[in-house]
């Protein structure tokens, strides 16, 4: 079984990290951290003044890499360091990207994080993560910071009390 | 940990436990199917729905007790609307993991995913998975459930 984790340098990807590493896997499980640089469209955004250039770009790289080694070494560490964890930093489109490596590992299940969306009662999920679930080629699981002890009295409409704190 | 596992009378609940069956998951987990029954105002034919619901549901703890080696899966059968259902429950069990398939048969066809594992996944109050059907359909029952 392959499982990519699509993370970023954000409190929910690190509850991702730390919920999947104290999990068990089946000896054979294949894991492969990857975050995305997300890359402006330049000729549009350089006409506005707020283009990339490539410095820019390469330290956002470099930034990118530190960080989905720092993930890696985490998910080793916690599964007492036993798993090979691949690597991987695409620059694009965030979706694309993340879409674009499914397909081309062959992923079994994409893991990614629910990042709280203030102010809009009862939609959790931001763009991205909408967007990856609907276009995914594999089974999608979206990882919540932790579990509301609330009462079913609460209701449907009730789920607007903060996953991602 | 605490895994609610979603089915319906599709057979792409099949292919739901399937996934779960091929997993490795810590001996204390503690599985409970979850079916829903749409209302209806027919009584006897609620009652027909809801006794061929509790037979398919029986069938297919059994089966995934069978794999898994668990001492027990739970079932539960609730009549109302499938999404607000299965999150209330969520919510009352103290769920840890929502599994549930991307759409029935009706949407198999669908790119997206179907509304009611859409409003699950946004509604829940614990994390969700989404089984896409034609993934463990390409890796033809493993497990044979």
């Amino acid at each position: 079984m392959k499982v990519l984790i699509a993370v970023n340098d954000s409190k929910e990807s690190r509850n991702v990290i730390e919920q999947i590493a104290t999990r068990p896997w089946r000896a054979e499980t294949q894991f492969k951290v990857m975050t995305v640089v997300a890359s402006l469209d330049n000729q549009k955004w350089t006409d506005w003044g707020l283009g990339v250039d490539d410095e820019d770009l390469t330290e956002f790289k470099t930034k990118a890499t530190d960080l989905v080694n720092r993930y890696a070494s985490r998910i080793k560490a916690l599964m007492d360091g036993g798993k090979f964890v691949e690597e991987q930093v695409r620059v694009g489109h965030v979706c694309d990207e993340v879409i674009a490596e499914l397909k081309a590992w062959d992923a079994d299940l994409l893991v990614i994080g629910a990042h709280e969306n203030k102010g809009v009662p009862d939609v959790i999920l931001g763009n991205n993560a909408r967007h990856l679930l609907n276009n995914a080629p594999c089974s999608v699981q979206i990882i919540k910071m932790r579990p509301v002890r609330a009462t079913a009295k609460e209701g449907f409409a009730a789920t607007n009390v903060p996953c991602c704190s | 940990m605490k895994v609610l596992i979603a089915v319906d009378s599709c057979s792409s609940s099949d292919s739901v436990l399937s996934q779960i069956a091929s997993r490795r998951w810590s001996p204390s987990t503690e599985f409970e199917l979850l079916m829903v029954v749409e209302h209806c105002h027919v009584d006897e034919m609620l009652r027909q729905l809801l006794h061929q619901s509790q037979i398919i549901l029986s069938e297919r703890a059994d089966l995934l007790k069978l794999k898994l080696q668990a001492k027990s899966v739970k079932t539960t059968l609730l009549e109302g609307k499938a999404a607000e259902s299965i999150v209330n429950y969520a919510r009352e069990i103290h769920a840890d993991l929502i599994i549930i398939g991307s759409h029935g048969d009706a949407g198999r066809r669908m790119a997206k995913v179907g509304s009611v594992a859409a409003a699950v996944v946004d509604h829940a109050p614990c994390s969700v998975e989404v089984v896409k059907i034609q993934t463990s359909e390409r890796q033809a029952h493993p497990t044979g459930v």
